[in-house]
């Protein structure tokens, strides 16, 4: 079995894509919910998930055991198993989402998910041009 | 990043708010309405959101097929309710409308009250939209990887 | 064979035994194994890749930096193999080439 640095190098940000991901959408949520009567703000702990996934603790490893359909299109749907749902700072409709606080996330989680995707970019760059550069020589 | 269940949530959400906006300016449209379908001065309406999955075709079985509640959520205007607050009463013998002893009843409508709320609904819209375009850069960083 | 002749001459290091069946039986099957294994992870994250962007295509629901990290992990070891087999090839002919 051929080991490439590409099998298990990567899944480091591959997790941190998910997880960023998964924020992402929390955030949506969150947003698309800011009136509603008795929503709770969900939060996704970045640092607790991404742990979680990594250890594959939590998780279902759906991705590759399962034998579900869906299994493959979506193993980020175990990602959502770490949202919390959050009780302080309700408002008089028992709300408690803060549209400041969300705007702040989005725009930090946006970042580091074009930063990890910009690692990734790297990685692959590297190792094609590893390849290639082997032609020939 | 998962830009279909993204537009998903964030299309729900726009949808409201437009709903909203709607009932905002048929609000300040009839706000000195006398008259009304059902008889008798204008009354207020509100909209009353809920929290809704959006339409999905794979992701939420997936997710209820493991008992997970935490899946991504949209909204929805559950209901388009009447303001129960009274109306305004004021003397007028000479309005066509006026009762026997000279008192017009006006909508509940207070203008200001619906401007804020037009500020609030359309910035509401755009904070979605805002997190709609975020993960639309995002997918396209996404797809520029080892291009 | 006498047990006590085989004792007492070192054996020769399995690799570089001569005669047909051993070199056929142990280097040949070995590296032939090697060779299968990488072509067959090849292929499995060809297919893999190709679920994610068949998902795609089909409108369902993709993570789409999965999509694309599954295509270029992909890409990437389709290509090393293709370079292992142009270097083996190239190795094969030089050996060929070789004065005996």
């Amino acid at each position: 079995m051929m080991i490439s640095p590409w099998d298990e190098g990567t899944r480091l940000y591959e997790r941190a894509l998910d997880v960023r991901s998964g924020i992402h959408e929390t955030i949506a949520s969150n947003m698309a919910n800011e009136e509603t009567p008795g929503y709770k703000a969900r939060e996704l702990p970045f640092h607790k998930t991404l742990t979680a996934l990594l250890s594959g603790q939590g998780t279902l490893e759906v991705h590759r055991s399962h034998p579900s359909h869906f299994a493959l299109f979506d193993p980020n749907g175990n990602v959502f198993h770490h949202t919390i749902h959050r009780e302080e700072g309700a408002g008089l409709d028992r709300n408690t989402v803060n549209l400041e606080k969300e705007m702040t996330l989005m725009a930090e989680n946006t970042l580091m998910y074009m930063t990890v995707s910009r690692f990734l970019d790297g990685r692959f760059k590297l190792w094609k041009s590893a390849i290639d550069e082997g032609r020939g020589g | 990043m998962n830009l279909d269940r993204v537009f998903a949530v964030v299309g729900s959400a726009l949808d409201s708010q437009r709903q909203r906006l709607n009932v905002i300016a048929g609000n300040l449209a009839n706000a000195e309405s006398t008259r009304s379908p059902n008889g008798g001065a204008y009354v207020r309406r509100d909209v009353v959101f809920q929290t809704t999955a959006p339409e999905q075709p794979f992701s939420f079985v997936f997710a209820s097929a493991f008992g997970d509640s935490s899946e991504p959520a949209g909204v929805k205007v559950s209901d388009i309710v009447q303001d129960t607050r009274p109306l305004r009463t004021v003397y007028d013998p000479d309005h066509p409308d006026a009762d026997e002893k000279g008192y017009l009843q006006l909508p509940n409508v207070n203008p200001v009250e619906e401007m804020v709320n037009l500020i609030s609904a359309t910035r509401a819209y755009e904070a979605n939209l805002a997190v709609l375009e975020t993960g639309k850069t995002m997918t396209l960083r996404a797809l520029e990887m080892g291009r | 064979m006498d047990p006590v002749t085989l004792k007492t001459i070192p054996a020769v290091p399995e690799p570089f035994a001569v005669g047909p069946k051993a070199s056929a039986s142990h280097t040949g099957a070995g590296f032939g194994d090697l060779l299968k294994n990488a072509v067959e992870s090849v292929n499995r994250m060809q297919h893999e890749a190709g679920q994610l962007e068949d998902a795609v295509a089909k409108g369902e629901q993709v993570n789409i930096h999965q999509a694309v990290i599954a295509g270029e992990k992909a890409g990437l070891s389709f290509k090393l193999m293709t370079q292992v087999r142009n270097k083996l090839v190239d190795a094969y002919e030089e050996i060929m080439r070789m004065q005996v």
